[in-house]
């Protein structure tokens, strides 16, 4: 912590603000299970740190009024899923589609693919990947998963339950 | 511990963070910043000095005449000047350090000699035509600081008061044409008789800065919105909305206004507008690499700005051909003291005006006027900076264009939003694309369906909110307007021809409408027509569209999430306002209470469950996608429905199928 409250590229706003300790604090208890938690939503390693940190970026420009919520943590989910959302992505990934010019890296190139959880998370919607980190990892009840997805707790609940399905059945299976 | 948590957890700890995480973060919040330039400190002084003189303290002074480049001549006051204007005569500025003590100096265009005129104490804006100089005046204390407003007319050479022209109400800024004096007041924009000095009249309403160009008085009117007043009627015969307009001047036969401060959206700069001064149409857009004032006449158009430091000014010259900067602009020093301190924090703005082949800019912290003729400008150092943004080229490094034998796609810049672009088969929008070929269904089906007002060839862009509460597809990353060159880039050539506001979803939207480069102008004519036409079409609930389309009362409309039964001409069926937008289907009557159904427009389906859990998936057409095995599942009968122009109906599409479903739909489910 001492370390980066004096970054040695001389960000200038980094220790400044009021209350940045407690956003030092909020980013270095949080960002690792983010990260993961982007991680399994996104299937990219890549794309996971981008999200992790476009959405400490907007916490942390906000902070003042972030850090007094009850939930900060909250706000970061729902935050960062939103961005995973946003259009922006949604219409690069359609704009792949239909152009068949720069075709969607496979999800979770990274890891072997012959982990069969990891090719039923990649056959998994975006959405039910979502819902199924907020449930069943990271531990939200499905009225929390819910408001950080924007759509009703039983949607989430519908989505949670085909994730859990997908992941069970692939369990069943022998490895290759 | 459950079986799924350790297979997720298994997953998840294949990554880890990488190091120094906190300084990357640091750094990438420190590049946002770099393109918010103005604080909404600085917009409020801007605010402050542009309405009242501000609060200055007088360190007094030396008697040393500042320095300054070659060319350049410094004008001492004893007081730190604010507004400025100038003919061919003088320079006329109100320089002081308070409301009641400020007065109008006259400055000499032949000897640069500066007299103060004691008897305009009071002094608040001044202006100058008609053959006359003009200045408002606030004389003695009141419970609105301003005891006596008046008016004061001038002699253009002597400076001696001629008339004292009382006004009803505080003054704000004055104006000067078509034989009459302008004054925004608070009790609207009163005109005055140039010569006989008469009060003619008020124009009802809220007005501030004034500018007068092609036959039209303009003034600012609310927070976005510009009126185009007609000089003889005194009538507002048009409004242009703009993005939060802070200067404006006339020059080059066109308005132009600016932003101070960013567009009101989070990371968006300043944008320079031009107006047609015919109609008030929007010419064009250029983003501004910083925002100041504008200085326009007959001989030009200039953006001042002080540099970070404070120290000197930026002259940035405006090509008035293309509204882009015609250069990376040039550094005025101003002197090397400060007499006057704007008990403000951050700096204070330069104000100028042009005339008899200078620039005259003021310097409240030394209290000078500086006097820059043109043809010296270009012995001035060169800014380091770059007025304009690199990115301004029409889509050559912000937006993105991909071409194949399919068709072009089109990716405006991150932030950047399209939020609907009614081409109705010609161009479909998702997210910040908008292409030729389908991106698939739009996501945002807030908008109102124009399918039919509009001519082909011709497409709606709706791409600034305007005010109301901020729609779910509003992330607040969304920057905005889009700019015209975004669109020269498309092939076929889009150049936005308008912009007009209206209301949809509880929201104001401004409306760029976007026609082909080559259209006729008796083309864009007919759209405008239409485009005007937009808010005055009634609806009457049931009623059937000369397109086919149904409406619907405003009281069946649901919140989002839910979905309410609807009966249009006997027929039942539900509608469900989905997170993406509005759908219809038909609705069997003996559908058990334990269901609910959603749809998912991220996945495009339809999802039925029952006590919460998943019962049945259909696509976006309807078709069964996974039921309960052995159920006989009809399809299911969807059609989109678009919320109607006037933000109170719904529209139907003419396909939609109502009534029960099959017999049979539950099977033996």
């Amino acid at each position: 912590m001492d370390r980066m409250k004096e970054p040695a590229t001389g960000v200038s706003d980094l220790p400044t603000a009021p209350n940045a300790g407690d956003f030092e604090m909020f980013f270095e208890a949080e960002h690792e299970r983010l990260l993961r938690a982007l991680f399994v939503v996104t299937g990219s390693a890549e794309e996971a740190d981008d999200l992790m940190q476009d959405a400490f970026v907007a916490v942390w420009e906000r902070w003042d009024r972030v850090g007094t919520m009850q939930d900060p943590t909250g706000y970061l989910y729902r935050v960062a899923m939103n961005r995973f959302r946003s259009k922006l992505r949604a219409a690069k990934t359609a704009a792949r589609r239909v152009m068949r010019a720069d075709p969607q890296p496979d999800l979770f190139q990274a890891v072997e693919d012959r982990d069969l959880v990891v090719r039923a998370l990649a056959a998994l919607s975006d959405r039910q990947r979502a819902a199924l980190v907020l449930i069943d990892l990271l531990d939200f009840d499905s009225e929390a998963a819910a408001h950080v997805l924007g759509i009703k707790p039983s949607t989430v609940r519908a989505l949670a339950s085909q994730g859990r399905t997908a992941l069970r059945k692939s369990a069943e299976q022998p490895d290759e | 511990m459950s079986d799924v948590r350790r297979m997720l957890e298994r997953v998840s700890e294949r990554v880890s963070a990488a190091p120094r995480g906190l300084e990357r973060v640091a750094h990438r919040k420190a590049r946002r910043q770099r393109n918010r330039r103005i604080s909404a400190a600085a917009l409020a002084i801007t605010v402050s000095i542009a309405g009242t003189a501000g609060v200055v303290i007088a360190f007094g002074g030396s008697s040393r005449p500042p320095a300054g480049p070659a060319g350049v001549v410094s004008i001492r006051l004893d007081g730190p000047p604010q507004p400025i204007v100038a003919d061919d005569l003088a320079a006329w500025t109100v320089a002081g350090t308070s409301d009641t003590d400020n007065v109008l100096w006259r400055i000499d265009a032949t000897t640069n000699e500066a007299v103060p005129l004691e008897n305009t104490r009071g002094a608040q804006w001044p202006a100058v035509g008609e053959g006359f100089a003009w200045v408002t005046l606030c004389q003695g204390p009141s419970a609105d600081g301003c005891g006596r407003p008046a008016v004061l007319k001038l002699d253009p050479v002597t400076g001696e008061t001629l008339a004292t022209i009382p006004l009803s109400a505080y003054p704000w800024q004055i104006g000067v044409g078509f034989g009459a004096v302008w004054v925004s007041t608070a009790d609207g924009l009163t005109r005055i008789d140039a010569g006989s000095g008469e009060v003619l009249g008020s124009v009802p309403g809220q007005f501030n800065l004034l500018a007068m160009a092609g036959g039209s008085v303009w003034a600012f009117t609310g927070p976005r919105a510009i009126a185009r007043i007609d000089p003889s009627s005194g009538e507002v015969v048009g409004t242009t909305s703009v993005p939060d307009p802070c200067v404006m001047v006339a020059a080059a036969g066109s308005i132009w206004t600016a932003t101070c401060g960013g567009t009101g959206a989070d990371e968006s700069g300043d944008v320079l507008t031009r107006l047609n001064a015919e109609d008030g149409s929007v010419i064009g857009r250029t983003e501004l690499d910083h925002w100041g004032h504008l200085i326009g006449s007959d001989e030009g158009l200039w953006l001042i700005h002080p540099t970070d430091d404070g120290r000197s000014d930026v002259i940035v010259p405006i090509d008035v051909a293309t509204g882009e900067p015609g250069g990376p602009g040039y550094v005025l020093p101003l002197p090397d003291e400060v007499r006057f301190f704007v008990r403000m924090f951050g700096q204070w703005t330069p104000f100028g005006a042009a005339s008899a082949g200078s620039l005259w800019i003021t310097d409240l912290g030394t209290g000078t006027v500086l006097r820059v003729p043109l043809d010296e400008l270009g012995s001035l150092q060169p800014s380091p900076t770059a007025s304009s943004s690199p990115s301004s080229s029409p889509g050559t490094e912000e937006g993105r264009l991909h071409e194949s034998p399919l068709g072009w796609i089109a990716e405006v810049p991150a932030g950047w939003h399209v939020l609907d672009f009614s081409g109705f088969g010609r161009v479909s929008v998702q997210g910040t694309s908008f292409s030729n070929v389908p991106l698939g269904p739009t996501e945002d089906g807030m908008h109102p369906d124009l399918s039919e007002l509009f001519p082909d060839g011709a497409a709606l862009i709706v791409s600034h909110r305007e005010g109301g509460p901020a729609p779910d597809y509003l992330s607040d990353d969304s920057t905005f307007p889009l700019r015209w060159e975004d669109f020269r880039a498309i092939p076929g050539g889009l150049v936005v021809g308008s912009v007009q506001s209206f209301r949809a979803n509880g929201s104001e939207f401004t409306v760029e409408l976007a026609v082909r480069a080559d259209a006729p102008e008796s083309l864009m004519q007919d759209i405008r027509a239409i485009f005007d036409s937009i808010r005055p079409i009634p609806l009457t609930a049931g009623e059937t569209l000369a397109n086919g389309y149904v409406v619907l009362d405003a009281a069946t409309i649901p919140k989002v999430g839910s979905g309410s039964v609807v009966e249009v001409a006997g027929m039942s069926f539900m509608l469900i306002h989905a997170p993406g937008g509005y759908y219809a289907l038909g609705l069997p009557d003996d559908v058990p209470a334990s269901f609910e159904f959603y749809f998912d427009a991220h996945e495009q389906q339809v999802i039925w469950t029952q006590e919460g859990e998943l019962f049945a998936r259909y696509s976006w057409d309807g078709t069964v996608v996974e039921g309960p095995p052995g159920a006989r599942l009809a399809a299911l009968p969807i059609h989109p429905v678009v919320r109607a122009w006037d933000g109170q109906h719904l529209l139907l599409h003419p396909g939609t199928q109502y009534g029960p479903l099959p017999s049979g739909t539950w099977g033996d489910s």
